[in-house]
C-alpha cells in the first residue's frame, strides 16, 4: 500500500539531449502529445540548466480533486491515470495542475496525460523516457523505499510542493570547479 | 498421624484425572487420607478425611438416598463409580452448598486401583514431587481447553472458584468467566480499574516478562485483596493480562499452574485473533485506498465492496483528515498516531453507527455519514464536531497538538476522492494561515488556494516587491514591522485587539503603523492597498512556513 512510483532526476548527469522527450513521443505517438518536456532554466552558478518534466504522479493530485467526472484515479503503486471514457474535455485539470501536465488531445478533444508507461511497468520494464536516457539522469524509483541518493523535493521554478507532494526528486548539480593549468 | 492429600491433588493422578467433577469444587482443599466404600454400616459421623466411593448397581432411588446421607457428613468428597446419566439438580445443589466435591466415573473403576492411586499421591506429596508430576497432568489438560475465550475463562473460574478476567494492554475487557457468582458486574469493573495503576506502574519500572506475579490491591471496600496477574507476552509484545482475584478464597500452587496453562491458551487465541485482524486490516486498507483515490470501475462496485464491512456508502459522507503538528519532529511517531486513532475511535463510535477511521500516509482519515442537513448547516455541523474533538484532545492532554482539514460534502461516494483531496489541502494550506491545532474547512481557505498554484519565484518576487522596505528596516533596526502588519491584517484591522495580541499600547501601535505607511509610502485605509499588502503578508508567512 505504501508504494509510490516516481522519477529521480540527477541534474549532474542531464545534458539536455531531449532523448526522454523523443522516446515519450515515440511511445505515445497515437496521442500526438508531448507528455514529457525538457525545459531550459538557467538559474544560478551551479549550472542548473535543463529540467525534464512529465506528470509527477503527486501524492495529493489536483487533477483528482477538480475533475467533475472523476476521470482520474491513482493505482495502488501510486501512478495517477486518466480514464478517457467519461472525459468531456472541460479542461479543469489542465488549469488546476500546478505543473501543466494534462494536455488536450487535438484528435479526440479529450484530455490525456503521462501514464508512467504502465503497460511497460506491468511487464517489468522501465518507462520509455527512463529507458532512453543514455546518461542515466532519469530513473523510475519507488519513493516509499529508502534511496541511496536523496533528492531535493522542490525547485524554485515549481509551485509550492507542500500540498500536492509531487513524486519527483531532483539531485541538484554540484558546484562547478575550475582547474587552471599552472603557468610555465 | 496419617498422611493427607487434598482432593485437588488427588485428581492430578489417573484414574481420578478421568473423573468428571460434577459439583462442590469449592471444597477441593478438603483433606483425604483414605477411600471407603459406601455401605449402611459406615456411620456418617466417622467419615472425617475419607473419600466415599459409591458403587452403582443399586436403583436410582437408593443412590439418591445414599448420596443425600453422605452429603451431610464430614466426608472429604464423594465418588460415584460407573454412573452414566446426569445427577439430579437437588443433589448438585446440595453438594455445592456443603462444598463437597462430587466426582463421577462413567465406567466402573476397581477399588484397588483407586487405593493404589491415593497411596501414590500421598507418596509424591511426602517426597515433594506432586507439583512436577502435576505438570504432566496439566499438559494433558491443555489439549482439552476450549478455543473460545469466554468458555476458557468460565472453565478457569469453575476450577479456581474465584473470579477471573482477561483484559487487553489498555485494560479494556476482552472476556470474563462467570464472575457474577463472586462479585457484581459493576464491582468487577471497579476492581479492574483499581488494579490498573499498580500494574502499569510496574510495567514502566520492570521490563515486560511473561512471569506471573501477585499484586495486592488496597482500598477496595476498605480492605486488601490479592490479584494474580499473568502478563500475556509473546516475543516482547504484550497482548493483555489474565487477572484472577482472590475474592472467594486463596489460590494454591496447583491453581497457579492452571492459571499459567489457561494464560498460554488465551495468549494463543489472542495472537491468532491479532493475525486475523492484520489480514482483515490489510484488505480494508486496500479498499480504503481505492475509495480515496477513485481506483475502482463503478460506483455500484464500490458500494457492494463497502458492504463487506457494513459500510453504507450509497449515502453522502463527511470526510476529515487529522494530523499531529510538527509530525516529522516527533520521536515516537507510530505510538502518537496509534494513540490518536484510538482516541478518535473512542470519541466517535458512541455517536455514529458507521465510522471509518484509518491511518494513511501518517494521517488519520475519518469518514462519517452526513446528517440530513445540507449546505451551510452541514458545514457547520462537521466543523462543530471537529472543534469538539479538538477540545476533547486538548482536555485529555494528548501528547501532541493536532490539526484538522475538512473536505466539502459531496453527494456520492464516488466523489469521496475529491473530498479527501480537499481535506488534505485544507490541512496543509491551513498551516500557512492559522496557528498550530487549527480546524480548517476547505471552503474557508480563500486566496491561499490560488496562491498555492503560483511558482515560488513569482511568489517571492511579489512579496519582496511589496514588503522589501519594511523587511530591510526590520533587519537593520531590529524591529518587528512585518509581524505588526501581519497581525494587523489577521485581526481585521482592529487596533485594540492587535495591540493586545502584540503586547503593546494602542498608541504605540498607531505610531508604528504610521511609520509603516511612511516607509511603504502607502495609505493603509485604501482597500486596494490593504488587499495587496494582506496578500503579500500571507505569502511571506507561507514562504516562512514552507522553507
Amino acid at each position: 500500500m505504501g508504494k509510490q512510483m516516481g522519477f529521480l532526476l540527477d541534474l549532474n548527469k542531464c545534458v539536455g539531449c531531449k532523448g526522454c522527450e523523443i522516446a515519450c513521443l515515440n511511445e505515445h505517438h497515437f496521442d500526438q502529445v508531448h507528455y514529457r518536456r525538457v525545459i531550459d532554466i538557467v538559474k544560478d552558478k551551479r549550472g542548473l540548466k535543463f529540467l525534464s518534466l512529465a506528470c509527477n504522479h503527486c501524492v495529493n493530485p489536483e487533477c483528482i480533486r477538480v475533475c467533475p467526472k472523476q476521470c482520474f484515479y491513482k493505482r495502488r503503486d501510486g501512478i495517477v491515470l486518466h480514464r478517457p471514457q467519461h472525459c468531456n474535455g472541460c479542461q479543469s485539470c489542465v488549469a488546476a495542475c500546478p505543473f501543466q501536465v494534462p494536455k488536450v488531445n487535438k484528435r479526440t478533444h479529450k484530455v490525456s496525460k503521462c501514464n508512467f508507461c504502465v503497460e511497460r511497468i506491468d511487464k517489468g520494464l522501465a518507462p520509455a523516457c527512463v529507458d532512453a536516457c543514455v546518461v542515466g539522469a532519469l530513473q523510475a524509483v519507488d519513493l516509499s523505499e529508502q534511496m541511496e541518493l536523496s533528492g531535493q523535493m522542490t525547485l524554485a521554478c515549481l509551485p509550492i510542493i507542500k500540498f500536492t507532494r509531487p513524486s519527483l526528486r531532483v539531485i541538484l548539480p554540484k558546484e562547478p570547479r575550475c582547474f587552471w593549468r599552472k603557468g610555465r | 498421624m496419617p498422611q493427607f492429600c487434598t482432593v485437588q491433588e488427588l485428581v492430578t493422578m489417573d484414574p481420578f484425572a478421568q473423573a468428571k467433577v460434577v459439583a462442590g469444587w469449592a471444597g477441593r482443599n478438603n483433606k483425604v487420607h483414605k477411600i471407603v466404600t459406601a455401605c449402611p454400616s459406615v456411620a456418617a459421623h466417622a467419615l472425617d478425611g475419607v473419600l466415599v466411593l459409591v458403587n452403582m448397581g443399586n436403583s436410582q432411588g437408593d443412590l439418591t438416598r445414599a448420596l443425600a446421607a453422605y452429603l451431610n457428613s464430614a466426608a472429604a468428597g464423594i465418588i460415584v463409580n460407573g454412573y452414566g446419566t446426569a445427577l439430579s439438580q437437588g443433589l448438585i445443589a446440595a453438594a455445592e452448598k456443603s462444598r463437597m466435591p462430587l466426582l463421577v466415573f462413567p465406567q466402573v473403576i476397581a477399588e484397588q486401583e483407586l487405593d493404589g492411586s491415593l497411596t501414590l499421591v500421598l507418596e509424591l506429596i511426602k517426597n515433594r514431587k506432586i507439583m512436577s508430576f502435576a505438570e504432566g497432568y496439566r499438559l494433558r489438560q491443555l489439549t482439552n481447553l476450549s478455543q473460545e475465550l469466554p468458555i476458557l475463562l468460565n472453565q478457569l473460574v469453575e476450577y479456581l472458584q474465584n473470579p477471573a478476567v482477561l483484559v487487553d494492554p489498555a485494560f479494556q475487557l476482552l472476556a470474563e468467566g462467570m464472575t457474577g457468582h463472586f462479585l457484581p458486574a459493576e464491582e468487577m469493573g471497579s476492581l479492574v480499574k483499581t488494579v490498573r495503576p499498580p500494574i502499569l506502574k510496574r510495567k514502566q519500572s520492570v521490563p515486560i516478562a511473561a512471569e506471573p506475579y501477585q499484586q495486592l490491591i488496597t482500598g477496595f471496600h476498605d480492605q486488601g485483596m490479592n490479584c494474580f496477574v499473568t502478563p500475556l507476552v509473546l516475543a516482547g509484545q504484550l497482548f493483555g493480562y489474565l487477572l484472577v482475584f482472590e475474592a472467594a478464597g486463596p489460590l494454591n500452587a496447583l491453581d497457579a499452574g492452571r492459571i499459567g496453562e489457561v494464560g498460554l491458551a488465551c495468549l494463543q487465541l489472542l495472537v491468532n485473533r491479532k493475525n486475523t485482524e492484520e489480514v482483515e486490516k490489510k484488505y480494508k486498507q486496500q479498499f480504503l485506498y481505492d475509495l480515496l483515490y477513485n481506483n475502482f470501475e463503478s460506483t455500484d462496485e464500490l458500494i457492494k465492496r463497502g458492504r463487506y464491512w457494513n459500510w453504507e456508502l450509497n449515502k453522502p459522507q463527511h470526510l476529515f483528515v487529522v494530523e499531529p503538528d510538527d509530525f516529522k519532529q516527533l520521536r515516537n511517531k507510530d505510538q502518537v498516531l496509534a494513540g490518536l486513532q484510538l482516541f478518535i475511535e473512542a470519541f466517535l463510535k458512541p455517536h455514529f453507527l458507521q465510522t471509518i477511521i484509518t491511518e494513511m500516509q501518517d494521517q488519520i482519515i475519518v469518514i462519517i455519514p452526513a446528517t440530513e442537513e445540507k449546505g451551510r448547516s452541514a458545514k457547520q455541523h462537521i466543523k462543530n464536531l471537529a472543534n469538539l474533538l479538538q477540545a476533547n484532545l486538548q482536555e485529555a492532554a494528548f501528547e501532541a497538538t493536532v490539526s484538522f482539514g475538512i473536505g466539502k460534502l459531496h453527494s456520492s461516494a464516488a466523489e469521496l476522492c475529491q473530498s479527501f483531496q480537499e481535506a488534505k489541502h485544507a490541512l496543509d494550506l491551513g498551516r500557512f494561515i492559522r496557528e498550530k491545532g487549527h480546524v480548517t474547512y476547505f471552503g474557508d481557505l480563500g486566496i491561499i488556494r490560488l496562491l498555492s498554484h503560483v511558482s515560488l519565484d513569482q511568489l517571492d518576487e511579489y512579496y519582496q516587491e511589496q514588503l522589501a522596505v519594511i523587511i530591510e528596516y526590520d533587519e537593520k533596526d531590529n524591529m518587528n514591522f512585518l509581524e505588526i502588519l501581519q497581525m494587523y491584517f489577521q485581526q481585521n484591522g482592529d487596533l485594540n485587539i492587535t495591540a493586545e495580541k502584540l503586547f503593546m499600547h494602542p498608541n504605540t501601535l498607531r505610531y508604528r503603523l504610521k511609520k509603516i505607511e511612511e516607509l511603504l509610502d502607502v495609505d493603509l485605509q485604501k482597500l486596494e492597498i490593504r488587499i495587496n499588502l494582506s496578500v503579500a503578508c500571507k505569502i511571506a508567512k507561507m514562504r516562512k512556513t514552507n522553507l
